[in-house]
């Protein structure tokens, strides 16, 4: 209906040098700024004003006094977490346990997609993509009463079927060596079905002229996948990893906070957990916003570097 | 092309100003709204000669609150017949869908400087508030204001409530005030210890047996027995049934409660070695496999299963537990499992001294900029006379208009709540319900109780079998009595908001003692564990509080 001229969008526009050029610039395109501003300013109420609350951090913060009219502490919410005796076992849980979901949940759905790929039937493929889907939407509260089920030693359906092996029952989530992998096993298990959609998608874009040629050359199925489909995949393979490295400090709360108890406190607690109990349970809101504060900006920082690193490495820009 | 550029980007500031305009209206028109009530009371102020004076609160709905047809929380029979009553216009500035809602939005308030004329609060708030100066110093007003009955009704535990209201000689809030007297039992199931012939629990000792020959015997024949039913949060003060609590107690130790050290101080019961003895046993019945190893991840719902399947008969609860029980105790009308109430037994020869709290943790204050605050005491004045002694007509406080019980919970619609700090149900209760006597009935609770246990008595209705157990002959209540003639419960001596290295450090203590309780429990680290624990409890942040609370303690002598 509206037409907007192919010349609108032409690279001249931004090659216009100095300060006439860009109001000549903006002259012409004023349109289209202003249809970016009702984002800019959603941005602006949602994202950027509510920075202020950061204050909090360094805040002995009363909610009755407000954010302006609490007395300021300085760094002493922080002190407070390093000071905190389990503080280095819970940040090696921390990273530990979502280092390791990272890099499965990394693994997994790559594998299954280009297995999924190679399979001719489209029905089987769409059925098994929207099964292994399904548990993503479920949420941790009600998977958490059916793992302890599932996972319990006395009459758990796991234990049971170890048991026909001779192997004795396992507490899985009374032990410290084993509740991590369980949380990253049940985490890949409920995630891995929308990873493998996105790199499926990642797949059509793969020119199918590349794999005629390689046939035409006698390249095997195996010799394919690790020629053609995987390097056609590394621009998302990349720009899923550096967007999940932000998440090194997340180990995912809702999951951990239902399955978790005081004996697997030592493997188990995260800085997430250890915020809710102390920040919330203890209306601590000057710690909690601090915590908050520290991981947000070593997620920056980690952020940044993969970017630089994805550029660097494989020459590949995100933003 | 330049007219469609023009035309797209009129039509969309059009359409931005035309949302930010709906918007102002819909402010406007809530602003409106909230402006209301205020010009009603302007004009009630100008009523004097009525009399009807207006106070606003904000509430907490309900899900098992149900309003008869044409009633809400605006309008409804109960705050029509405080105002035609005493004269008093309740308006709610909010309602929430439920209580942990109310909370929620309870802070929000707070933090916006936007109080209601009264409202229930926490300990914490209450401390906050008065220390914001949002609140008001009601200690005249509630004198001249409040009848002799309610100062009665509100002293009738000492004082103590009301004292942990004052702040320097001010009555800050009215305490929501509750019976503490609150004592937990030992519930066994006595068809088995019939079965297996072995004596009612009166020591320790009498329960270890009992839950070893439950275990090895089997008596419910589930395969699967175990000696006692324990859930995840065993020490929390809110797991009513299936805690551990009770088991502390009877080892005369108890979960973080400030006792008297003997030299005039106050000390903490986590680190005191009474909990180690008691740990120890409890490792010892963990190893004979009389605790569910997989107590830590079953909540007290799901540890429960396992009583109502037949696979354990022991539990520790509060009087409640019986309601609880009910679910596999009674089924198809009939009772298939029997059940006994036991005070909880000792380690040795002295009484448990049952753990208790003080019996209130809200209070209602009064907004520093409320017009009415007498307003506020006539609502508690006439709430106390309706619950104590209601006329026939004042049932309408209790039910609402039809007058009668319909499970509708119109109680809930009382904007402020009180309840009898201590209770004689104990005494009454069991004697009324085995003579049939109703004469000697007191209070409204017993009579509710009464009528219950007896449609139990008379058969009309077995799934009643729950109230029997608690208000019974040798029911929970029972047993009462002589735990209060004797003393035989200790309070806690520290009362009020957290001191400040309790609210930085408390959490980090309570983590480091689950998780060395429950270790030992589990036989995962020795019992020895325990001593290395109470030196870094210290270290922690426990001496510091321990300081502060003797300092406080001092001053609030």
């Amino acid at each position: 209906m509206i037409e907007v001229s192919p010349s609108f969008y032409t690279e001249k526009h931004c090659e216009v040098k100095g300060m006439s050029g860009l109001t000549r610039m903006f002259k012409k395109e004023w349109p289209l700024h202003i249809m970016l501003l009702p984002g800019l300013i959603i941005v602006l109420i949602f994202s950027y004003i509510p920075m202020a609350g950061i204050m909090m951090a360094f805040q002995k913060y009363m909610p009755n006094k407000g954010l302006f009219g609490s007395p300021f502490i300085g760094m002493k919410n922080f002190r407070l977490l390093m000071e905190y005796p389990d503080i280095g076992q819970i940040f090696f849980n921390t990273i530990f346990i979502a280092v390791m979901k990272i890099i499965a949940g990394l693994i997994v759905p790559i594998t299954i997609a280009i297995l999924l790929n190679e399979l001719r039937k489209e029905w089987v493929k769409r059925t098994f993509q929207t099964l292994v889907y399904l548990p993503h939407f479920l949420s941790w509260v009600l998977l958490s009463g059916i793992l302890i089920d599932i996972l319990s030693p006395s009459s758990g359906i796991l234990n049971q079927v170890l048991g026909l092996f001779g192997i004795k029952p396992i507490f899985f989530l009374g032990s410290n060596s084993w509740f991590p992998y369980v949380m990253v096993l049940s985490d890949v298990w409920k995630e891995f079905g929308f990873g493998t959609i996105v790199y499926l998608a990642a797949l059509t874009n793969i020119n199918p002229s590349l794999y005629e040629a390689a046939q035409i050359d006698g390249a095997s199925r195996i010799k394919q996948i690790f020629h053609i489909t995987l390097p056609g995949m590394m621009p998302i393979i990349i720009l899923m990893l550096t967007l999940s490295i932000g998440n090194v400090l997340n180990a995912g709360f809702d999951q951990i906070f239902n399955m978790y108890s005081p004996p697997v406190y030592e493997s188990a607690d995260i800085i997430d957990t250890f915020v809710y109990r102390m920040g919330i349970q203890q209306a601590q809101f000057g710690f909690a916003t601090a915590v908050g504060l520290l991981k947000s900006v070593v997620s920056f920082i980690l952020i940044s570097c993969s970017y630089v690193l994805a550029y660097r490495v494989a020459n590949y820009r995100i933003f | 092309m330049k007219s469609s550029k023009f035309l797209l980007s009129v039509a969309l500031v059009l359409c931005m100003a035309l949302t930010a305009c709906g918007n102002s209206n819909n402010s406007e028109g809530t602003k409106e709204a909230e402006k209301k009530p205020e010009t009603t009371q302007e004009q009630g102020q100008k009523e004097d000669e009525n009399q009807v004076i207006e106070v606003s609160t904000v509430s907490p709905s309900d899900p098992y609150l149900k309003f008869d047809e044409g009633e809400s929380f605006d309008k409804n029979a109960v705050y029509d017949a405080y105002e035609k009553d005493v004269g008093v216009k309740i308006t709610n500035k909010w309602v929430a869908a439920d209580d942990p809602q109310f909370k929620e939005k309870l802070k929000m308030t707070i933090a916006s400087n936007d109080l209601p004329d009264f409202v229930r609060v926490n300990a914490t708030q209450l401390k906050e508030l008065t220390e914001a100066d949002m609140i008001m110093d009601i200690t005249d007003v509630y004198d001249q204001n409040a009848t002799d009955e309610t100062k009665k009704f509100l002293m009738m535990d000492g004082g103590m409530q009301m004292k942990t209201a004052t702040f320097d000689g001010k009555l800050m809030g009215i305490p929501s005030s509750y019976n503490p007297y609150q004592y937990q039992y030992l519930y066994v199931r006595t068809d088995w210890l019939k079965k297996l012939n072995l004596p009612e629990p009166k020591t320790m000792a009498d329960l270890l047996t009992i839950a070893e020959a439950f275990k090895t015997k089997d008596p419910g024949g589930s395969g699967k027995a175990y000696g006692i039913a324990v859930s995840k949060d065993p020490f929390n003060k809110d797991t009513g049934v299936t805690g551990l609590r009770a088991f502390l107690n009877g080892y005369h130790a108890y979960e973080n409660l400030w006792m008297e050290d003997g030299n005039g101080g106050l000390m903490n019961s986590d680190i005191q070695p009474q909990v180690k003895d008691a740990l120890k046993a409890l490792q010892d019945m963990f190893k004979k496999g009389l605790i569910d190893p997989e107590f830590t991840v079953k909540d007290a719902d799901k540890e429960s299963e396992l009583i109502y399947n037949n696979s354990i008969g022991l539990v520790f609860g509060a009087s409640w537990t019986p309601a609880q029980l009910a679910k596999g105790a009674v089924v198809d009308g009939k009772v298939v499992q029997e059940w006994g109430v036991y005070p909880i037994p000792s380690v040795d020869s002295n009484p448990t001294m049952n753990q208790i709290g003080l019996g209130v943790d809200e209070y209602y204050v009064i907004s520093k900029n409320a017009k009415h605050p007498e307003g506020v005491i006539k609502l508690l004045n006439q709430y106390i006379v309706t619950q104590s002694h209601p006329t026939e007509e004042q049932k309408v406080y209790e039910y609402g208009k039809d007058l009668k019980e319909k499970g509708a919970n119109y109680w809930l619609l009382n904007p402020l709540r009180v309840g009898r700090q201590i209770d004689n149900n104990g005494e009454i209760l069991p004697k009324a319900i085995e003579t049939k006597d109703t004469s000697i009935l007191e209070t409204k609770d017993q009579k509710t109780r009464y009528e219950r246990a007896m449609k139990y008595v008379d058969g009309s209705d077995i799934n009643m079998w729950w109230e029997y157990l608690i208000s019974g002959p040798n029911g929970a209540v029972s047993h009462n009595p002589k735990i209060q003639q004797n003393k035989e419960y200790l309070q806690n001596k520290f009362y009020g908001a957290p001191t400040p290295t309790m609210a930085e450090r408390q959490e980090i203590l309570t983590k480091k003692r689950d998780e060395v309780y429950f270790k030992i429990i589990m036989n995962q680290v020795s019992v020895d564990e325990f001593d290395k624990f109470v030196e870094e409890w210290k270290k922690l942040g426990g001496d510091e509080i321990t300081k502060e609370v003797n300092e406080w303690y001092k001053a609030s002598k």
